[in-house]
């Protein structure tokens, strides 16, 4: 297990090396002159629900080193969720959690224009959100339904691309996990939203400018012995003033629809430099647990610097225990 | 003091004025470059060209033909491109290779064969292919 203070050892010493190099925020710094930069981000939430629990919490701590030597590449980001919890005024329930995982792990090789291979653990190429899922680059502070209850967030295996750049873009991903989650060879929790041991996925993404397409479908195992196939599409229309995002799905095993449907969309209006309103509605049914709900998020995000995102949210459930504020401060450093 | 000031707003005022090109090593397969691609090259969204790697070359950022280019082709402004950056970071991704000087750029893009750089039109030497000319 890896354990905080070595994360900081190794940055605090990376850093040394990386002293003559000017640095800036969230660009992360070279290490000398290595195919090396180390970077990294945090998150400090706010949850203030309906049931009067309010909760604050570090929720995410990660550090990320990569580069590139001729047509390979690499990345390794080991993160920390939950680093610190506590239900304000139940002072037993503050919790430290000291462990960190392994985001993403890999190596990418590129053949060549359009080919490339990865081999490792990533986040799964499906849809938009997924893709950069942590808080400060995404639109509000919490992550809508769908990339948690449909597809395995991460696949440990190998991705082998095909993209290709002429009047349209072109990527279509073929995502192979055999064996069990890359995290395990450091820790016995499960660090992936689904306990997978198998995923095999497609992805079609297509760009015609400022129009996006993408389309996944996919099959993957639990280690429990459940398995489950998915399908997904989505679109995002981006334009100066605003981003139109949608992302719809659904789940079914061998014996019929577990998820029959589960999507949201997302409306990001660019008020001023620096100043975002985000208004989301999200919808699903979930067979496995029961739970169907729909809802409304209207958030407001202000980035002083495009690298500190200080957000504020609020959700209106149909399932009106789940309502609730979240506040959160992140960086990316 | 006051002569060498008016001369350097001169110069630089003459080098934002003056048209581009885009330049190549001679033995580079590219032929020529549509804006679009110049685009998807200098944002890193194409880094290859068959299976040569492509190397981007930038100007300091406060050099007026790198904000001329960059206006021009990646039609983003600075704080833009900037958060554009900072999203790529976290992909693992690296803006272009920055060099100190036109001398530089020159010197960069005879040596190696993926190499892509800008400079003055009236820079053009017999050691390098011209690509793409602006039309400034």
């Amino acid at each position: 297990m890896i354990r905080l203070p070595l994360i900081i050892f190794l940055c605090f010493a990376s850093l040394l090396h990386a002293q003559d190099t000017k640095y800036e925020l969230g660009r992360g710094v070279q290490v000398g002159s290595l195919p090396l930069y180390i970077g990294g981000y945090f998150s400090i939430d706010y949850e203030h629900s309906h049931g009067k629990i309010r909760k604050l919490e570090l929720d995410e701590l990660a550090i990320m080193a990569y580069g590139e030597v001729n047509q390979f590449s690499y990345m390794l980001e080991l993160e920390a969720e939950d680093v610190y919890n506590e239900v304000i005024g139940d002072e037993a329930s503050e919790e430290v959690q000291e462990n960190f995982h392994i985001e993403r792990f890999y190596i990418n090789y590129d053949f060549n224009e359009n080919y490339a291979l990865k081999i490792g653990k990533y986040h799964s190429a499906i849809g938009f959100w997924n893709r950069i899922p942590i808080n400060v680059l995404r639109d509000t502070s919490s992550n809508p339904m769908i990339t948690s209850l449909l597809f395995p967030k991460f696949t440990s295996g190998i991705d082998f691309l095909y993209q290709t750049q002429n009047k349209y873009s072109i990527a279509l991903d073929t995502m192979i996990q055999e064996t069990e989650d890359l995290d395990k060879i450091m820790n016995d929790d499960i660090y992936n939203n689904f306990d997978v041991d198998k995923h095999y996925g497609l992805g079609l993404g297509l760009q015609d400018g400022a129009l996006n397409y993408q389309f996944n479908t996919g099959y993957f195992e639990v280690t429990t012995g459940e398995s489950y196939y998915y399908a997904l599409g989505a679109l995002k229309y981006e334009d100066p003033k605003f981003t139109l995002q949608a992302e719809v799905g659904t789940q079914f095993d061998e014996d019929g629809s577990t998820i029959p449907y589960i999507g949201y969309v997302q409306y990001t209006h660019n008020l001023q430099e620096h100043h975002q309103a985000i208004l989301r509605v999200e919808s699903y049914k979930d067979d496995n647990t029961g739970f169907k709900d729909s809802f409304a998020v209207i958030g407001y995000t202000y980035r002083p610097l495009y690298p500190i995102a200080i957000k504020g949210e609020y959700q209106w459930h149909s399932l009106h225990e789940e309502n609730k504020l979240l506040l959160s401060f992140s960086v990316l450093f | 003091m006051l002569r060498i000031g008016w001369m350097t707003i001169i110069t630089m005022l003459s080098l934002a004025a003056e048209p581009y090109v885009v330049i190549t090593h001679p033995q580079s397969a590219i032929d020529t470059l549509s804006k679009s691609q110049l685009r998807m090259i200098y944002l890193k969204k194409r880094r290859f060209w068959n299976d040569t790697k492509l190397v981007a070359l930038n100007l300091p950022p406060k050099h007026m033909l790198r904000q001329t280019f960059e206006e021009d082709i990646l039609q983003m402004n600075h704080s833009q491109l900037d958060d554009y950056w900072i999203r790529e970071h976290y992909k693992g991704h690296r803006p272009p290779y920055r060099v100190e000087s036109l001398k530089s750029m020159l010197l960069f893009v005879k040596k190696v064969k993926g190499a892509i750089g800008y400079i003055p039109a009236s820079k053009v030497d017999a050691g390098v292919k011209v690509i793409y000319e602006s039309r400034l």
